[in-house]
């Protein structure tokens, strides 16, 4: 979702009245903590396997989700992408792109991981596609210290 | 605008109250709201063409703003930075050669973006012999007014 934030926030109705047919406070508060949080993104020209960027958590936080596009998929085998806390794979394989899928393919997987403070986030690719004919991964990790229900 | 968020929010007036002199509820979302957005950043030493930067959407967002700063603008030609979606741009910022070196330029955006979009940073013309670009691109998922 996104949301607007009035500038008179009776006229938005800022507790939870929805009667004005305008985003309420709650709307508001759930996209900033939706859209507010640490991002780490990475590029790689030709796919291989490889840890492509990390980072270290500067607060207690959560990892929220791991996202993947694949320009070119290749001719065979597949892409793997993983978040790895401390060296150790936390999403549970991660994400995949086969090689026969579409090129341009994006993967979304929703995560829900708890980060000390100076935990060590990182990208990994841990499967490519054959004979290097992958291009183009741009692969997304964000932090979320907030749960939105 | 900067703000303070007071530990006692009734003590910073929640609401609207503007009477006790400090950032109300208001104040504090709306700062909250222009610096808190996702932020794709990413430098180029010696400027050439090339896509230099990228993230996947994760949420129903809206590309706000793309920003860029040339350290050395060249002796010839210009520096153009495009925000894409998906491929296809969004907007675009040039810097000539003969500006001052050190230019910043921004561009206001409004572009709704879905969960999977591609967003990418990409120098579409580069001068010769420039250096030192910085490009960045905001997403905001809240509007203020």
């Amino acid at each position: 979702m996104t949301a607007t934030l009035k500038k008179l926030m009776g006229e938005a109705g800022a507790g939870l009245d929805d009667s004005t047919g305008q985003d309420n406070l709650y709307d508001v508060l759930k996209a900033l903590a939706e859209g507010a949080g640490e991002v780490l993104t990475v590029q790689q020209a030709t796919i291989t396997t490889a840890t492509l960027a990390g980072l270290i958590a500067k607060v207690a936080n959560r990892l929220g989700s791991l996202d993947i596009n694949v320009a070119t998929c290749g001719t065979a085998d597949t892409t793997t992408v993983v978040v790895n806390v401390n060296g150790a794979d936390v999403s549970d394989g991660g994400l995949s792109i086969a090689h026969d899928e579409d090129d341009g393919t994006s993967k979304s997987l929703a995560l829900d991981v708890a980060l000390d403070a100076e935990d060590l986030v990182e990208i990994e690719v841990t499967a490519a596609p054959g004979t290097a004919s992958g291009a183009g991964l741009t692969a997304t990790v964000r932090l979320l210290p907030v749960t939105v229900e | 605008m900067t703000a303070t968020l007071k530990r006692l929010v009734g003590e910073a007036g929640a609401g609207l109250d503007d009477s006790t002199g400090q950032d109300n509820l208001y104040d504090v979302l709306k700062a909250l709201a222009e610096g808190a957005g996702e932020v794709l950043t990413v430098q180029q030493a010696s400027i050439a063409t090339a896509t230099i930067g990228g993230m996947v959407v994760g949420i129903a967002n809206k590309l706000k703003a793309l920003n860029i700063y040339v350290g050395v603008c060249g002796v010839a030609d210009s520096t153009t930075v495009q925000a894409h979606v998906n491929g296809v741009s969004k907007g675009e910022l040039t810097v000539a050669h003969d500006e001052d070196d050190g230019t910043s330029k921004a561009l206001a955006l409004d572009q709704a973006v879905a969960v999977g979009d591609l967003v990418e940073i990409v120098v579409s013309a580069a001068p010769t012999t420039g250096t030192g670009l910085t490009a960045t691109v905001r997403l905001l998922p809240v509007t203020v007014e």
